[in-house]
Formats: C-alpha cells, sequence, structure tokens
C-alpha cells in the first residue's frame, strides 16, 4: 500500500476498509472514514456493535485482520518495535474502568504516561526527570487533583479517577486521546466533570479526541461529529444535527437499546 | 495550538520531588554502606572474578561431557532406586500430614487454651525443622540401619515439625465468624471444631499436604548419600568418579518421574479441592 | 348439583397436585441416593488405591515397625551420649569443655548464613525476571514460557547438593560452589512460584500502562511489579528460611558452612559435639525464622507502593 495513495494532511487519521475479525465472528469491517486534525467525534451504538475494537484497532492495541489506517501518511498497521511504542504514546487512551495501578500513588501513575519519552532506561527504576515531574504535578492540578498527589489510585473516587486517567494521556503529549467509554461507570455530576476536561482539552490543546459513549444526548452535546456503528459498520457518519430518530434506529436497531442510550 | 509553558512546581510541593541536598546524601550513604557490605559478604564467601571465569569455562566443559546421556545398562537399577525414592516421600508425607492434624490442633492458638501446651508444641516443632532432613537421615541410619526405612522416619519426622507449622497458621487464620455461627446453633466445642473450624481448614491442608509430596520427591532424591535408600546414593557414586554422562541420566529419569508426579498431584489437587465443596450427606 | 361438582373439580385438583408433589419427592430421592452412592463409591475406590500405594510403598520402604520398636533403646542411647556432663556447680566449665570449638563452629554458621543469604538474593532476582518470562499472560512469546518453565523445572529438581558437587568441581572446594548451588536451585523453586504469582495479575492494570508506550519491561514493572511485590517478598522470605537449613548441610561436600564441622563430628564419633553444633543450628534457625516472619508480617500489612 503505498502511503502517497492515500490523503495526508497534518494530524489527519484515516482508515480505509477497516475489518477485525475474531475466529468465525465480525468484530468491524468495511469502516472507512477521515477525521481531521482537533475534531472531537462521538462514536455511539449498542453494546457489541464493535466500538471498543475500533478504539483498539486505532492504538494497536489489537491489529486488524484486513483494511488500513494511515496518520499524517504514516501505515499505522505495519509499524512496529520503537515506532509502535511511540504510536501508542501519542495515541493515548482512556478506559471504562479507569485501567489506573492501583498500588501505586496518583503521581506514579500518572509518570507512566512519561514511559514512551526519553530517557528511557533510569525509568526502569523509578527515576524520572524533573521536568517530567513538573508536567504530571501540573496536569494533575489542570485536572484539580494535585492534592491528591500522593495517595493511593484505588483510594480516590471513580470520577477522580478517571481524571487522574485523563492526567496520564495529558503528559503522554498526545496527537489523539481514544476514550473508550470514559464516562460508562460515574454518575451524572462526575460524568459531566469528565466530559468537560475531555472537551476543554480538546479545544485548548487542539487535541482529536475519538469518544466512544453509550448515551446520545452526551454524544450531542460535548461532540462536533458523530459516527454510528451497528454490528461493525458504520451507519452514521455526520453532523450531530443531522442525527434524528430514522438514523437513531438504523444505529441501534431495537427501540430497547435505544431507550437505554437516550 | 496552544502549547503549555512548563512551571517548576518544586518550590510550591516539594514533597512530590525527590529530596535534594543534605537527606538526599544520606541516601546515597545509605546506599554505599549497603554496597560495602555486600563486598565485604563476597569476600568473606572467597568470591573473586577469577574463580568465577575459570570455574564458569570448567563448567561449560563438564556440561560438553554430560552428553549424551548414558545408562550403561542399569536403567532397572535406577528405576527401583526412584521408586524406593517415591515410595520415601509418599509414606513420609502420609504419616507427616496425619501427625500433624492433632499436633497443629495443639498448637494452635484459637484451639488449644492452655498456653504451655501450645508452646512445648510450637517449639518442638520448630526443632524439627529446624535440622535438614538429611541430618534426620544420618540419624535414623544410626538407629535402624542403611535402607530406605531411615529415610521415612527422617522424612516423617522433618515433615511432621514443617506440617504442624503450617497447619496451626492455617488454623490460626480461618475465619471466627463461621465458627462463631456453628457455636451460635447450639453446638459443643468439638462439634463447633469439626463442622466451623475443619471445612475451612481441610482443603489447605490436603493442598499443602500435595505440594509437600511433590517436593519430597525431589528432596529425597538426596538422602541416599547417607545410605537412607533412594537414588541419590547412585547420583553421588556416579559424581564422585566423574562418570557425568551417566549422571545425566539419572537427573532425566529423576525429571521424568517429578514431572509425572507433579501432573498427577495436580489432577488430585484439582479433584479433591473440587470435591470437598460439595456438602455432605 | 353444581356444587358438588365444584367440590368434586377441588378434589380432583387437590389429589393432582398431591401425586404431583409425591412423584417430585420420589424423583429427587432417587436422585439422591444414586449420587450418594456415587460418592461413596468414589470414596470407597479412593481409599482401596491409597491402601494399595501404602502397600507397596512400605514393602520397597523396607518398612519394619517391629525392627523400629526394637532399636528404640538405641534412640534413647544415642541421645544419652549426646547430652554432656552437664552439673551446676561446676556449669562454665563444662559448657567451655561442650562449647571447646564453638568461636570456629561459630564462624562456620557465620558462613551458612551468608551462603544462604545470597544465595536468596540471587534466587530472587534472577527469579523475579524468570516469572515474567515464564508466565503465559505476560509472557513476549510463548516459546519463552516454555523454554523459561522447562529451565526453572530443572533448576528446583537438581538437588542443591548434586549442583553442590558440580560447582565444586567446578569452582573448587568453599562456600562458593555453595551460594551457586542453592542460588541455582532458590530461581528454579522461586522462578515458578513467581510465575505462578503473575499469571493472576489483573490484567486491566498492565494494560493501562501498556497503552502509554510502554516497553515490556516497562510494562513489568510499573503495570506487573506493584501487584505482585507483597507475594513475591513472602515467598523470597520463606525461601530464605529454607536456604539457611539448606546451607547447613553443604559442607558435607566441601562446599563450605557448618555442614563441615558437622560431618566431622559424625564421622568421628564426637557426639557431644554433634549436640553442641545442632543447638547452635538449631538456634539460629529459630532466630531467622521469627526474623522473617516479622518482617513478612509488616511486608503483607503495608501495601503501599512508589516511584523512588
Amino acid at each position: 500500500m503505498i502511503p502517497n495513495q492515500v490523503r495526508s494532511a497534518p494530524g489527519l487519521l484515516v482508515t480505509k476498509n477497516l475489518e477485525r475479525r475474531f475466529g468465525e465472528s465480525i468484530a468491524v469491517s468495511g469502516v472507512s472514514f477521515e477525521v481531521p486534525r482537533g475534531q472531537m467525534v462521538a462514536i455511539i451504538g449498542r453494546s457489541g456493535a464493535g466500538k471498543s475494537t475500533l478504539l483498539n484497532l486505532t492504538n494497536r492495541l489489537l491489529d486488524p485482520t484486513s483494511g488500513s489506517i494511515f496518520y499524517e501518511g504514516l501505515d499505522i498497521a505495519r509499524l512496529n518495535g520503537d515506532a509502535l511504542l511511540a504510536w501508542r504514546r501519542n495515541c493515548a487512551m482512556i478506559f471504562q474502568r479507569f485501567n489506573l495501578v492501583d498500588r501505586l500513588d496518583v503521581l506514579t501513575n500518572v509518570l507512566t504516561g512519561r514511559l514512551n519519552h526519553p530517557p528511557r532506561w533510569p525509568k526502569l527504576f523509578g527515576r524520572f526527570s524533573e521536568e517530567d515531574r513538573d508536567r504530571a504535578i501540573d496536569a494533575l492540578y489542570t485536572l484539580g487533583l494535585d492534592d491528591q498527589a500522593l495517595k493511593r489510585a484505588d483510594q480516590l473516587s471513580g470520577g477522580q479517577q478517571q481524571r487522574v486517567a485523563i492526567a496520564r494521556a495529558l503528559v503522554q503529549e498526545p496527537k489523539i486521546i481514544l476514550a473508550d467509554e470514559p464516562v460508562a461507570s460515574l454518575d451524572p455530576i462526575n460524568s459531566k466533570s469528565v466530559m468537560d476536561a475531555l472537551r476543554t482539552i480538546n479545544q485548548e490543546r487542539d487535541i482529536t479526541v475519538l469518544c466512544n459513549l453509550h448515551s446520545v444526548p452526551l454524544a450531542k452535546e460535548y461532540c462536533d461529529r458523530i459516527i454510528g456503528l451497528n454490528a461493525g459498520k458504520i451507519v452514521f457518519d455526520g453532523a450531530c444535527a443531522d442525527l434524528g430518530e430514522e438514523e437513531l434506529f438504523e444505529v441501534y436497531g431495537s427501540l430497547t437499546a435505544l431507550q437505554d442510550a437516550l | 495550538m496552544n502549547k503549555p509553558k512548563l512551571i517548576s512546581w518544586r518550590a510550591l510541593r516539594p514533597e512530590l520531588y525527590p529530596r535534594r541536598g543534605l537527606a538526599a546524601w544520606r541516601g546515597y550513604v545509605v546506599m554505599l554502606i549497603v554496597m560495602i557490605l555486600f563486598l565485604f559478604g563476597l569476600s568473606e564467601l572467597e568470591v573473586t572474578a577469577e574463580r568465577l571465569y575459570k570455574g564458569s569455562l570448567k563448567l561449560v566443559d563438564v556440561f560438553g561431557l554430560m552428553v549424551p546421556p548414558e545408562s550403561k545398562g542399569r536403567t532397572a537399577e535406577y528405576l527401583f532406586a526412584i521408586a524406593e525414592t517415591v515410595s520415601m516421600a509418599f509414606l513420609g508425607t502420609l504419616v507427616a500430614s496425619i501427625l500433624a492434624i492433632p499436633l497443629s490442633l495443639m498448637g494452635a492458638r484459637n484451639i488449644m487454651p492452655i498456653g504451655p501446651v501450645r508452646f512445648f508444641v510450637r517449639r518442638s516443632s520448630d526443632v524439627v525443622r529446624g535440622l535438614d532432613s538429611l541430618v534426620w537421615a544420618i540419624f535414623f541410619v544410626g538407629v535402624v540401619g542403611l535402607g530406605p526405612f531411615a529415610g521415612i522416619l527422617a522424612i516423617t519426622v522433618n515433615d511432621t515439625g514443617i506440617l504442624t507449622k503450617l497447619y496451626a497458621e492455617a488454623l490460626e487464620n480461618t475465619d471466627a465468624e463461621q465458627s462463631k455461627g456453628v457455636r451460635a446453633t447450639g453446638a459443643s466445642r468439638l462439634q463447633t471444631l469439626l463442622f466451623g473450624v475443619l471445612p475451612q481448614v481441610m482443603p489447605v491442608f490436603l493442598a499443602n499436604s500435595l505440594y509437600f509430596v511433590e517436593s519430597n520427591v525431589r528432596s529425597a532424591t538426596i538422602l541416599g548419600v547417607v545410605g537412607a535408600g533412594g537414588i541419590g546414593f547412585f547420583l553421588m557414586d556416579r559424581m564422585m568418579i566423574s562418570a557425568w554422562r551417566e549422571v545425566a541420566y539419572i537427573i532425566l529419569l529423576v525429571l521424568i518421574t517429578v514431572a509425572v508426579i507433579d501432573t498427577l498431584s495436580r489432577i488430585l489437587r484439582q479433584r479433591l479441592i473440587g470435591q470437598s465443596s460439595i456438602a455432605r450427606h | 348439583m353444581v356444587a358438588d361438582n365444584a367440590h368434586h373439580q377441588d378434589a380432583l385438583q387437590l389429589n393432582h397436585s398431591l401425586t404431583n408433589a409425591a412423584l417430585a419427592r420420589q424423583r429427587f430421592n432417587e436422585a439422591f441416593m444414586h449420587r450418594r452412592s456415587q460418592l461413596r463409591r468414589q470414596w470407597v475406590i479412593g481409599a482401596l488405591l491409597i491402601m494399595i500405594l501404602i502397600g507397596i510403598s512400605s514393602v520397597i520402604g523396607e518398612v519394619n515397625l517391629v525392627h523400629l520398636w526394637d532399636r528404640l533403646p538405641r534412640f534413647t542411647s544415642y541421645f544419652g551420649r549426646m547430652v554432656p556432663e552437664l552439673s551446676w556447680a561446676t556449669l562454665w566449665p563444662d559448657l567451655a569443655r561442650w562449647y571447646w570449638n564453638g568461636w570456629v563452629w561459630l564462624a562456620a554458621l557465620w558462613q551458612t548464613i551468608l551462603i544462604a543469604i545470597y544465595a536468596t538474593l540471587i534466587g530472587i532476582v534472577f527469579g523475579y525476571i524468570a516469572s515474567f518470562l515464564g508466565a503465559r499472560n505476560l509472557s513476549p512469546h510463548p516459546s519463552y514460557t516454555f523454554f523459561t518453565r522447562r529451565l526453572m523445572e530443572l533448576a528446583r529438581t537438581v538437588p542443591e547438593l548434586v549442583f553442590a558437587v558440580l560447582f565444586v568441581y567446578s569452582f573448587g572446594l568453599g562456600p562458593l560452589a555453595g551460594v551457586l548451588a542453592i542460588g541455582l536451585h532458590s530461581m528454579g523453586a522461586l522462578g515458578k512460584l513467581f510465575a505462578d504469582v503473575a499469571e493472576n495479575v489483573d490484567l486491566e492494570q498492565v494494560k493501562g500502562v501498556r497503552s502509554t508506550g510502554a516497553s515490556w519491561s516497562q510494562t513489568m514493572v510499573f503495570g506487573v511489579t506493584p501487584q505482585v511485590l507483597p507475594d513475591y517478598l513472602s515467598y523470597g522470605l520463606l525461601r530464605l528460611e529454607i536456604n539457611v537449613r539448606a546451607a547447613s548441610i553443604l559442607g558435607f561436600v566441601g562446599a563450605g558452612g557448618i555442614g563441615q564441622e558437622l560431618y566431622t563430628a559424625v564421622k568421628s564419633f564426637n557426639h557431644t559435639d554433634i549436640s553442641a553444633i545442632v543447638i547452635m543450628l538449631i538456634i539460629s534457625v529459630i532466630i531467622i525464622d521469627s526474623f522473617c516472619s516479622w518482617v513478612r508480617g509488616r511486608v503483607i500489612g503495608r501495601d503501599n507502593l512508589k516511584a523512588i
């Protein structure tokens, strides 16, 4: 696949016919879209529609079975070794269950976001540079958590843990943030603060955000664009305003699923 | 694009940074002292780089001499000796497990209220497991003569000490709430013991004993050195005359035996521990 | 008439449900009995098997309880010969005579403990590294897992004494051979235990670290180690206890420590020497065991880890 055939503007993420199978079952197929830099995209769909798979394919925690994915003309599916690790650094991920290291303190958790930045060897022994620490504390401060820095991660509430995860993503200095159901485990107030944080980061730092959301109102409120997945295929891709009842039904397939999402 | 300017937080939040100045030096001094102690120990142990280097070369030579393993027609003898070893381990662990049950009950804080009895039991088990089973083997060879019986006795005695302590710890770690529940139904002390405590510890007892059968087969291989039966005698004998290929052969046989026993033990553990959770009729 | 009919209907229905209940109870009883006899059969077979095994082992193991009973007096005379002559009047000189070689033995004991400590350190460090390669869910490739696990099995199955002889042959007499022998064996034993612990970690936490672009070793250090450290340290301390005992007999083959002195005492039938050395050994073992238990208590209790 010659990269020149793909449009490569700065910050442009392109997928073409992305497919991922698990044995017999198809998780995603025929997925093609382009995301320009700085856009905040919501990905909606039923559980099992392939939203998580799509995100995991983007940062290569999963490999595609066919199809391709490009960033600024770089073939992501072909990356290996250090280049692959560098890509993961550039493509920060936020998980539904926060995925912090429970026994480590908040500050160290955020510092793990700097692991792929040089120098790499001293970090194995827990020695982070002054600059790394400055960034980490700064990120925590931005998210209002600098006073929790020395607490064990599992001693924080869900909303706080997710913001620590966002801080970790921030210090990676990523080009893209992938958020996999970031607020599914949180109450409405915490959901709001986390989504606000993501939106602020998206707008102030010009970082592209791809956000799996289970709630359509949330998607419409925070995102510029919505992609709807059904059984691994894109059935909607457009502005929030264009997402009407018909389109929603396409995405969710059944009334019960739709009701859960609204 | 907005790139945030990087400011230093050290002044505002010093506790989040590694210590500088005097405090850091203290850390370095501690590390230095540990290093010196470490090197001092090495010299006490007569470890020199030269010895390590020369020895490694010689070791590689020896490994070369071990290939290919050779049996010199002694396979039957070896297999019988291995059977001796396995028998020693099996019987020794079995008897020790049985003996350890009453002893551990007498040594557990939540079951035996009489302090001196507990103390005596725990200290005796300390003494008995403080000596390697090889030492006990020497002793028992002196009492009952050469042969695997001495080995069985040695393993029994040594393991009784070990298992008594392990079992007693397991008993002390039982959930008091469960046995209190049984007691609350009006059960006597004995009944509380049987139905409240023992069901909790039985899986632990069984798992430990099975693990020790495996472990003992390994450690029993050496008892033959002092005449207490098993493959140890042949192993040492062949090593002393530097018959490396035969040594390799014997080790191979032992490895296979151990692998078989490990597999059997794992299957047994799964079946037994699974079963004990089925309600008793 | 109608009332009669209704009554009749009710009676029929009642009969019907009674028979249903009776049927269900009967079916349950049958199943229960069947299961019960099945279990009973399994227990009987199991017990029989064990009996057979005991029988075979007793024959091969030359178990002779009568013989043991006959030799019991030897038991006591053996002990008797080991007890030195002590009287309150001449306590100090008696003790001095008993421990005539006390300083040499103390030095040898010190060496034994050193051997155990260094060997355990080797076992912990290399076992730590090997555990990640040998854990099926963490290893970079399944072949790594296979080879690491096989190597660890080899290291822990070969008796330490056998390694000791091998190393005495290669590295010469003295404690170096002992440290390497026990260290190698510990690496196998601890490596396996560590790997089993590592296979049970919460992979979500590991995924979190991995998603930042961390390398494999960084992921192991930051994502896995915090989860397993208390267990690793606990096993490591247990291993120290075991290694002290192992180190005490290394001297039999010339690999250093108090074993040499013990061997001499046994061979030359110096029974009071044997008891003197054994008592020193037991006391040191008790001290070390208590120390290890104390540290293990602190380590499992203190569930907190920070970056340096």
